[in-house]
């Protein structure tokens, strides 16, 4: 079977039920039509503004999750001191939902660009640490010991062999991160309500104008999509010595 | 530059010191310079463990270890390593690998490139040189990480078992290549096997170690001719005395250490 064919079939049958009455177009336009009101949205510069503030607070929160998260990751696993203190933090908060924080969040820094960008650091944040911490503490103690003996200043073994070595793990991190961050961004914007990708798709259901509310949403896809295939397209092709070994050894 | 460990013992403590585990107990052996010395034993009776303790990378709970007369605190550049595992760079290809170690000597890219090519030469892998690990078999990894150790050329070289991992074939190429390797820069060589007959190939002398807490039970001179020829093994009368000789040791060590795991229900 081609590639992409089920996605067309998707698309397809998204326009023709919706023409053929079996679904209520009204609730479910046809593709056609939300492909329609999406490049409307854009050519009447609607869009625009929601995008770039999104955009905006997604790249800073992005931007400073990578610089806390993997440096902590990796600390964690060589330093037990820092392994104890963030390890019991990390176990509590992993599994709250961070959108059910915005409220409080909210209460102290107020409803604007801070909680938002907050709120998403605190999601982005901990599949990094946990996939930095994961990759540098699997680095074969050995490889270490390698660099030692031909020379590699204790300090800087960390820079020269176990920032490369934990590398594959810290970039799925990376990538789970993306999808992450883009499900908070929407969660912070969805409850605190201004502007943004967020804001237009739940204010667009309150007010049912659904084909605004499919509009955003194709956009939110094309852009969850862009993020994961520009991540491999930039990645694939610098880390061709990362794919699996054949053998057992290594 | 010789080797010489004064009453050598590493104890492993658990947190608490709830469990400890003596290691190695009361080490005294001299290597010579140039000299090629193995050491054989049952598996964890402690000889891997003396072996990372004259690298520097663990160090002894008490009695010291000197290379050259100066005492061993760290990891040097005087002593390279070659691991069973390899222990390479998966992140770089096999000429940066071989490369690193001139690198961090301070050799500029082209006279480190220009060095590592000759050992790359030496062993056999010129083909290979824009290739990463992952796709090389397992000769092919060892003899890098052999190459890699021999390029920025320390004095003492510490092999842990380094053709464990590798078939029958390319073990006695690999062995012979070695000795090839020794004769000609006459490097003092301390080789921790679990294979007599490879260490009686190889070796001026064999340290039999016993279980665990690993002690020197008996060090055996090989006072076979150089160079030697597996034909001549073969039917050699000598040889074949050594071996049972050494074999016999060995195998009292390993019956022991298996009552004492079967005892203690501990695993090596």
């Amino acid at each position: 079977m081609p590639r992409f064919l089920s996605i067309a079939l998707v698309f397809a049958l998204w326009e023709a039920l919706p023409r053929a009455g079996i679904l209520p177009a009204e609730t479910f336009p046809p593709f056609s039509t939300v492909v329609a009101t999406t490049s409307q949205l854009f050519l009447t510069g609607e869009m625009w503004p929601h995008l770039f503030s999104s955009m905006y607070r997604w790249a800073v929160a992005f931007v400073i999750s990578l610089a806390f998260g993997i440096p902590a990751g990796i600390a964690m696993a060589r330093l037990s001191a820092v392994r104890n203190f963030l390890d019991p933090i990390l176990t509590a908060t992993y599994p709250v939902p961070k959108a059910a924080l915005i409220p409080i969040i909210m209460l102290w820094l107020g409803a604007g660009d801070l909680s938002k960008i907050l709120v998403i650091i605190l999601g982005t944040s901990i599949p990094l640490v946990i996939s930095a911490f994961h990759g540098a503490q699997g680095v074969e103690k050995k490889l270490v010991w390698s660099a030692l003996a031909m020379g590699t200043d204790r300090r800087l073994a960390l820079f020269k062999v176990i920032l490369p070595a934990a590398l594959p793990d810290i970039l799925s991190g990376v990538r789970m991160a993306l999808s992450v961050s883009l499900i908070a961004l929407l969660g912070s914007e969805m409850i605190a309500r201004q502007s943004g990708l967020g804001y237009l798709l739940f204010s667009s259901l309150d007010v049912k104008a659904y084909d605004l509310s499919y509009a955003t949403m194709l956009v939110i896809a094309i852009m969850g999509f862009a993020f994961d295939w520009g991540f491999v397209a930039l990645m694939g092709r610098s880390l061709v010595w990362m794919e699996r070994e054949e053998g057992s050894d290594g | 530059m010789g080797i010489k460990a004064e009453g050598v013992s590493k104890l492993y403590e658990t947190a608490g010191k709830r469990r400890q585990v003596l290691a190695v107990d009361g080490i005294d052996l001299e290597v010579d310079e140039g000299e090629f010395v193995a050491l054989v034993g049952p598996s964890g009776c402690g000889k891997s463990t003396f072996l990372y303790m004259v690298g520097g990378f663990i160090s002894p709970s008490s009695g010291r270890i000197l290379v050259d007369g100066r005492a061993v605190t760290a990891p040097g550049t005087d002593r390279g390593i070659v691991f069973q595992e390899f222990a390479l760079f998966p992140w770089k290809t096999v000429l940066d690998n071989v490369m690193y170690g001139l690198q961090e000597k301070g050799l500029r890219r082209k006279e480190a490139e220009a060095t590592a090519r000759r050992y790359l030469e030496m062993t056999n892998l010129q083909a290979f040189e824009r290739v990463y690990p992952k796709e090389l078999s397992g000769g092919m990894k060892q003899r890098v990480a052999i190459a890699r150790t021999l390029a920025y050329d320390p004095k003492v070289l510490l092999m842990d078992e380094p053709f464990g991992a590798l078939d029958a074939q390319t073990r006695v190429i690999m062995q012979d290549e070695l000795l090839r390797v020794w004769q000609g820069t006459q490097k003092t060589v301390l080789f921790v096997t679990h294979s007599v007959e490879e260490a009686i190939h190889l070796a001026d002398r064999v340290v039999i170690f016993t279980a665990r807490p690993g002690r020197i039970k008996e060090i055996v001179p090989v006072d076979l001719p150089r160079p030697r020829s597996r034909e001549v093994e073969l039917f050699d009368r000598r040889y074949a005395e050594l071996t049972s000789r050494i074999w016999r040791a060995v195998e009292e060590e390993v019956k022991k250490s298996m009552e004492l795991r079967a005892a203690t229900g501990v695993a090596p």
